[in-house]
């Protein structure tokens, strides 16, 4: 058994923006993050080149959320409503990243939102998306496609969650769950000090790994035996764990869709690790 | 006429003789445990604490230290011990409307059970709560529930957007809402491609975006409807959750308090409450210091507060009362007797509860009685006016005075009247008692039995006894020496002198302990273990010399010759006239010169005193009937012709009484006699118009005034003071006096009519109506008429008109 080197340094994290909203509490989430971290923060707006084809459309029209009432549209409400609220994302952004000192750089880019998030990934060391509406809405393709695709971590930030102690993660002996183990460790030292890791019932050979990889790092270290990796399993354990910061491996042993479902329940922020 | 005799030594003082007690010391007496000499009081009060109807309350009156306190709360703590205990009462928290407290009415001793019972539930359900939903079961099902409730939000957006996807529609985002757009390869149709489409399609593609965009406004519409069912279904969840944690407790106390039917109430609005307010049992007591603006605030203000409304505030706790409760309120305020709602201060406002409810005097008397002092009460604002609303309407309400008299709006609470089965015992003297009866229309309602407390009883052979015995049972409570039986008699006798009556004894109570208080230090100064009758007569010249300044500054004035006082020698028109002072409880008397001047006048008698305004209505009055006798007796067929003038001299204060109106007569008949009066007799007593001599106040005091100006001057043998004849079972005299009159050296007249006065003033007989109708010559009413006569016969020469002077 070898340990892992440990994982790459956070010094440039992008936070996506588009069209859907991000919520000022993702932003001052992503904000904190960045602070601890002593990262710099790149804010990336991206206009949605679907939305303004959309709008070109003679038919087009957008129903509110969550007045419900259809409103016309044309391309130039469209670039307007864009600019507005890549204005109004700026602003806040900036407020928040001056109350923390974390220096913060925004840049509006156009064009399709998977595409552009994913190129600007290459300059940075984790992608934050902040998450709206989960209540009625899924997660958005264009953020499971980016957290299926970017080779760098992402930082998931539901409403009103922020990445803060207790901290959990879910380790299955992959080389990707390892460092999951590493990141959730340093994140737990940041915090409390108190690390849960969620561990399939098997032979505690697995457990002997944990603490070979987390050794020296003074944490205190807390087990939990999942009898099945499934998605009922884990939302419970998350439950009772009352969780709030789950750090996974993003190609944890799961059966397909196990991933998205969880993304979509769980109310806490999620770390996929690559 | 016979002389009139001087009184023997026996009738100026009626001795108590030592040698009739058979005791030696008061150590021998038994305790007296009846009350003496008060049975009609003491029938009023048995009548007044037995009658038990509405409006029968007592009112003890009588002259304050005639032991009223004393008896009022023997009677009332015997009669109390051999009834039962009455109710606990507490006020709780009304759930419906917290700002009017409810009472509860509970056996004697359960209050306290119950506000223990209480304080047990909340602990109980301070962990029973949160441990219910801390269980797996409410956990697993709350988070059913949000799953649901998403899934159902999920659900039907989740359709259209599949249903829109069957027709190459997208649901997207906009930066305000959703929209549908027409997808090719995963990519929004542009504007050219959707124009290269047949025009069939476009209408399609069109048709079924309308169509979509209505689902979804309908589906947004839903969605807050949804989430109020969802909320709604784990609010549910929480109530069962609690319920299972609350209700076997509450069960519990339902059972243990079954037999009472309100507290039974109370528990299930208690279990109401707690179900809907579950958070407050939720919330965690730890965490940081809260403060506001800098200002700590303390925690058990603020998170114990929720809680309050589950306690109870026992009110009257009778857990250790034995009988029925009797309760002296010494400070009879408003608030004391009717309870008060206190307040805290909570960040600068003032709130209040049900549990700052206190309880008043009338609270802790309920069941029993209760003793208060009408003069204290009277002196309280508003207490009197609260006490009968209570009495009247039979229920106590505890109401602020801001509250009753309307001057604060923003009321606070209004606890639920409690209703009062209590008699109140008032005590007071008798001019509050009649003040009261004539000005105040619902005293006679509310306080129809009197007991009325007599100063004085009636002084018989076994009297005397009994108050040896009395004397015995104050010596011995106040912890004072014993009395040896001199001394008990010294005691005796100035009970009677206290009563002013030999045939009397005082029973104020304090006046005579504090008797008997001086006599024993004075005994412990000499150094004795028993208390004589030197040390009483001690302690009571003691008492007269540290309140006689005054008296004695007018004996010296007198010695001095500054007051004009003879006491030897004749003088026509003067008479040595009595009078008393009153300072304190200290009364003394002293001589006053009285001097009459006659001359021709019209018949008036003119009072000096009365002119200047320094005679008093009564003295007035005694003036106005001498000029009724002069004139029925001498001149009742003629005009009376004469100008009296009547002046007590040397006196520069007011001067009320008619106890001098027969020295006054005197003066007048001296006058008019000119009969020369001795100055070695002083005068008292008040005369009728039929020239008898009656009953005056402070005979004692009044001899022993003029005794001690003639002692001082040195006793002659021929002086004395002429008394009312009716006044001679009041005398009392001090031993000097007694002492100085067994040697002949001093005498004391009983005198019935003026005629018997003037003949020992003057020396000469007083002369009675022949059958003639004429005064024998040269006796004192002879003189006196004849006088008369000549002034109307002076009177008519001067009332006709000389000759020359008649018109012609």
């Amino acid at each position: 058994m070898t340990r892992h080197q440990p994982p790459v340094p956070i010094r440039r994290i992008l936070l996506a923006l588009d069209a859907s909203g991000t919520s000022v509490s993702a932003m001052e989430a992503a904000v904190q993050f960045a602070s601890r971290m002593e990262a710099e923060l790149l804010g990336l707006f991206v206009e949605d080149v679907n939305l303004l084809k959309f709008a070109a459309l003679p038919f087009a029209r957008e129903v509110g959320f969550p007045s419900a009432r259809t409103r016309r549209l044309g391309s130039a409400e469209m670039e307007r409503a864009l600019r507005a609220q890549a204005s109004l994302a700026q602003t806040a952004l900036t407020a928040a990243a001056m109350r923390q000192g974390v220096r913060c750089s925004f840049r509006i880019v156009r064009g399709e939102v998977p595409e552009q998030v994913l190129e600007a990934a290459n300059e940075v060391d984790l992608i934050a998306i902040g998450m709206t509406h989960r209540q009625v809405l899924r997660v958005s393709s264009a953020t499971r496609l980016i957290a299926g695709t970017t080779p760098c971590p992402v930082l998931l930030l539901p409403s009103g969650a922020s990445p803060q102690p207790p901290v959990l993660a879910v380790y299955d002996g992959s080389p990707e769950s390892a460092q999951a183990l590493l990141a959730a460790g340093r994140l737990a030292k940041m915090g409390n000090g108190v690390l849960t890791v969620l561990v399939p019932d098997a032979p505690s050979s697995l457990r002997q790994e944990i603490a070979t990889q987390l050794e020296g790092s003074g944490l205190a270290l807390r087990f939990n035996a999942l009898p099945r990796m499934d998605l009922s399993t884990l939302m419970q354990a998350l439950y009772r764990e009352s969780v709030g910061t789950l750090v996974l491996g993003a190609n944890l042993r799961l059966q397909k869709g196990t991933l998205d479902e969880l993304l979509q329940r769980l109310n806490c922020a999620v770390l996929l690790i690559r | 006429m016979t002389p009139i005799k001087r009184l023997e030594p026996e009738a100026l003082c009626a001795r108590c003789d030592p040698a009739k007690f058979t005791f030696e010391s008061t150590l021998e007496l038994d305790d007296l445990t009846e009350v003496i000499g008060q049975s009609r009081a003491i029938q009023a009060i048995e009548f007044g604490i037995g009658i038990r109807r509405d409006g029968y309350n007592l009112f003890v009156l009588g002259n304050p230290g005639t032991g009223r306190h004393h008896v009022v709360h023997r009677f009332l703590e015997s009669k109390a011990a051999t009834e039962t205990v009455p109710s606990d009462w507490c006020y709780v928290n009304n759930f419906g409307q917290a700002h009017r407290p409810r009472a509860l009415k509970l056996p004697a001793g359960t209050g306290v059970k119950l506000c223990r019972d209480m304080e047990q539930l909340m602990e109980d359900l301070r962990s029973a709560i949160p441990a219910a939903f801390e269980s797996e079961e409410y956990r697993t099902r709350r988070q059913e529930l949000e799953q649901e409730l998403k899934e159902r939000q999920e659900h039907a957006l989740e359709e259209l957007r599949q249903q829109a996807e069957g027709h190459d529609i997208a649901l997207i985002r906009t930066p305000s809402g959703m929209a549908f757009a027409p997808m090719r390869k995963k990519e929004v149709l542009s504007p050219e491609e959707f124009q290269r489409l047949p025009e069939t399609e476009r209408k399609r593609i069109e048709a079924v975006v309308t169509s979509l965009e209505e689902q979804l406004e309908r589906i947004i519409h839903q969605l807050p409807q949804v989430r109020r069912e969802g909320q709604q279904r784990i609010r549910e969840l929480e109530r069962d959750v609690t319920m299972s944690a609350v209700g076997h407790l509450i069960d519990e106390l339902k059972k243990k308090y079954a037999s009472l039917p309100e507290v039974v109430a109370y528990f299930e609005a208690v279990q109401q409450s707690v179900i809907a307010n579950a958070d407050d049992f939720r919330r965690q007591e730890e965490g940081p210091e809260i403060s506001f603006l800098g200002i700590p605030i303390s925690r058990a203000a603020l998170g114990a507060a929720p809680l309050r409304r589950f306690q109870v505030n026992l009110l009257v706790d009778h857990s250790s009362t034995r009988g029925a409760p009797v309760v002296y309120e010494d400070n009879p305020t408003y608030q004391s007797l009717v309870g008060r709602v206190e307040h805290i201060s909570q960040m600068g406002a003032l709130v209040t509860d049900f549990t700052l409810i206190k309880p008043g005097a009338l609270h802790r008397a309920n069941g029993g009685y209760l003793i208060l002092d009408v003069r204290k009460i009277l002196m309280q604002p508003y207490a009197w006016e609260g006490l009968k609303r209570v009495l009247s309407s039979r229920e106590v309400r505890i109401e602020s005075l801001g509250q009753a008299l309307s001057l604060i709006s923003t009321v606070s609470l209004e606890p639920e009247p409690i209703p009062l089965d209590a008699k109140v015992v008032l005590l007071g003297e008798r001019l509050l008692y009649y003040l009261l009866c004539y000005y105040d229309p619902d005293f006679g309602k509310l306080f129809k039995v009197a007991a009325d407390f007599e100063d004085a009883m009636t002084r018989n052979e076994e009297s005397d006894l009994l108050y040896a015995r009395l004397i015995a049972t104050l010596a011995r409570n106040e912890k004072l020496l014993p009395l040896d039986r001199a001394a008990c008699a010294r005691v005796v006798e100035q009970s009677a002198r206290m009563a002013a009556d030999t045939e009397k004894l005082s029973i104020r109570l304090r006046d005579i302990t504090d008797l008997l208080r001086e006599a024993d230090y004075m005994a412990r100064k000499a150094g004795r273990e028993i208390v004589t009758n030197v040390d009483v007569q001690s302690a009571l010249d003691a008492k007269v010399h540290r309140n006689d300044r005054l008296r004695e500054r007018l004996q010296e004035e007198i010695q001095r010759g500054t007051l004009l006082i003879d006491t030897q020698g004749e003088c026509v028109g003067q008479v040595n006239g009595l009078s008393v002072v009153g300072l304190s409880d200290f009364i003394f008397g002293h001589p006053s010169r009285i001097t009459a001047r006659v001359r021709l006048g019209k018949g008036e008698v003119l009072d000096i005193q009365r002119e200047v305004e320094l005679g008093g209505p009564i003295h007035s009055k005694g003036v106005l009937i001498l000029s009724g006798f002069l004139g029925a007796r001498y001149a009742y067929d003629r005009p009376l012709s004469l100008s009296a003038s009547l002046v007590f001299e040397q006196t520069y204060g007011e001067v009320e009484g008619d106890s001098a109106s027969s020295a006054e007569l005197y003066a007048l008949l001296s006058a008019l006699a000119e009969a020369p009066v001795k100055q070695s007799l002083a005068v008292t007593g008040s005369v009728n118009q039929h020239g008898e001599i009656q009953a005056i106040g402070g005979v004692n005091e009044k001899i022993e005034g003029f005794f001690d100006v003639c002692k001082s001057r040195g006793l002659t043998g021929e002086q004395g003071v002429l008394i009312p004849a009716a006044n001679v079972k009041h005398l009392m005299l001090r031993h000097d006096v007694v002492e100085a009159c067994a040697q002949g050296k001093f005498h004391v007249y009983p005198v019935r009519t003026a005629d018997e006065g003037i003949e020992l003033l003057t020396g000469l007989p007083a002369g009675e109506r022949d059958a003639n109708g004429l005064f024998p010559d040269g006796t004192i009413n002879q003189r006196v008429e004849v006088k008369l006569l000549i002034l109307a016969e002076q009177a008519r020469v001067f009332a006709v008109q000389p000759e020359a002077e008649k018109p012609s």
